[in-house]
């Protein structure tokens, strides 16, 4: 059996999930991620995606939203605004908001920043769905 | 003396008054309680972005960002103030509090204040203040949600140089006897907020992609944290005060309403004194 490391998601309304992993995996802005336990210490800033939790050859998956993910000697840690089991996504919500930020998007052609925003709103949507249709 | 159907009236309406007041103290109590719970909930997350901004201050001390640009030779220099104080009144001196603490802070030339609560809103107005209502949120709630909209609403302000520094002006639960107005800066950042525990041992940090652009996002957050706290802070008080108001008028109302109970009986008693005296002296006048 492979090294496990301490592995904590924190959220703002709470600790997530925090317990001893043997792997993680997750998409930094350049790529997909994966961490073992003795990784270098590192930080790198994702974008919302799964991630994906392997514990005594069980894995779990989860939807993270935008954050980051903290490598030191002793845990890792990701630091999102948002995280959710891939079982317990309400798919109508992300579908709905979804919907709503593509309206606004086509008739929003002026204001720069709040396209940007509706965007990633939308891409946030498409990763949760990616993410609900995986099971554990 | 009063007659007494004019004081049983008034009786009534100091108890009901003294049911309502009674209500919104236990309302506020309530809900005191509740913001503290979701407070102590968010610590954690906020702890670690503060650590992990000093991690990378350690790491890339030299990192030039936009964020650490004080902008002090700028002309018309604009410092921004987010005050917050509450939708209606009924609490105390809360509100007044924080006002005077805002007149007497916030200079009227080169500021932009920025009001969260009707009462300080409608008076910065009033007293020819330049306010900008727009915080970039529909609807005020003490919410992280409504926080990381504030907050990257602030940030873009700031960046796009409409305030070249910005102070959050709330209401600081100290202890329990002692709500005191308070002030943070939230921007432009300070180095010395990142190095007090530098004698830790410098460590040899990857990023990905860059240092900036994980900085550039921890900025958000951590702007975003801080005014989270100052709500929260300023919610607890608010409520705090108010169930102390509502306390001193409850205990109030029983005061007032023993008293008239005191003159009702009074005046019920001279009332039937006088009924009585009166029979008598007809009875007298007939023998």
């Amino acid at each position: 059996m492979s090294k496990t490391f301490k592995f904590e998601v924190v959220t703002p309304t709470g600790v997530f999930y925090s317990d001893e992993v043997n792997y993680i995996s997750f998409e930094a802005i350049d790529g997909e991620m994966g961490i073992l336990s003795n990784h270098a210490p590192l930080l790198a800033a994702n974008k919302p995606c799964t991630l994906t939790i392997e514990k005594d050859k069980n894995k779990r998956y989860a939807f993270i939203s935008e954050g980051f993910i903290e490598v030191t000697k002793d845990k890792v840690s990701a630091v999102v605004d948002f995280a959710g089991w891939s079982n317990e996504i309400n798919t109508e919500k992300v579908l709905r908001d979804k919907a709503e930020a593509e309206e606004e998007l086509e008739s929003q052609t002026q204001d720069l920043g709040r396209q940007t925003e509706l965007k990633a709103s939308i891409e946030r949507a498409k990763a949760a769905m990616k993410t609900s249709s995986i099971r554990d | 003396m009063a007659n007494t159907r004019e004081i049983k009236q008034r009786i009534k309406g100091v108890e009901g008054t003294k049911k309502i007041t009674k209500a919104m103290k236990l309302i506020a109590a309530s809900k005191l309680k509740k913001a503290r719970e979701m407070h102590d909930k968010t610590l954690p997350f906020f702890k670690h972005i503060r650590e992990v901004m000093v991690d990378i201050m350690r790491s890339t001390p030299d990192m030039k960002l936009i964020y650490f640009d004080k902008r002090e030779n700028k002309e018309n220099r604009k410092k921004g103030y987010i005050v917050i104080s509450s939708d209606t009144g009924l609490n105390g001196g809360y509100n007044s509090n924080v006002i005077k603490y805002a007149v007497s802070n916030i200079d009227k030339k080169n500021s932009v204040v920025f009001p969260i609560g009707n009462v300080v809103k409608n008076y910065m107005i009033k007293n020819g203040y330049n306010v900008v209502t727009d915080l970039g949120i529909k609807k005020y709630s003490v919410t992280t949600i409504t926080a990381a909209d504030i907050a990257k609403h602030m940030v873009k302000l700031f960046k796009d140089g409409e305030i070249d520094e910005l102070e959050l002006i709330y209401t600081d639960m100290e202890s329990i006897m002692n709500l005191e107005p308070n002030s943070i800066k939230l921007l432009p950042l300070d180095n010395k907020d990142f190095n007090a525990s530098s004698e830790g041992i410098k460590t040899v940090l990857e990023f990905a992609p860059s240092p900036e652009i994980v900085f550039e996002r921890l900025t958000n957050q951590y702007v975003k944290g801080i005014l989270y706290g100052g709500m929260v802070e300023s919610f607890v008080s608010e409520h705090f005060a108010r169930m102390n108001a509502m306390d001193s008028a409850t205990t109030n109302a029983e005061k007032v309403s023993k008293k008239l109970t005191l003159d009702y009986n009074r005046a019920r008693q001279q009332a039937i004194t006088q009924e009585i005296s009166e029979i008598i002296g007809g009875a007298m006048n007939i023998n």
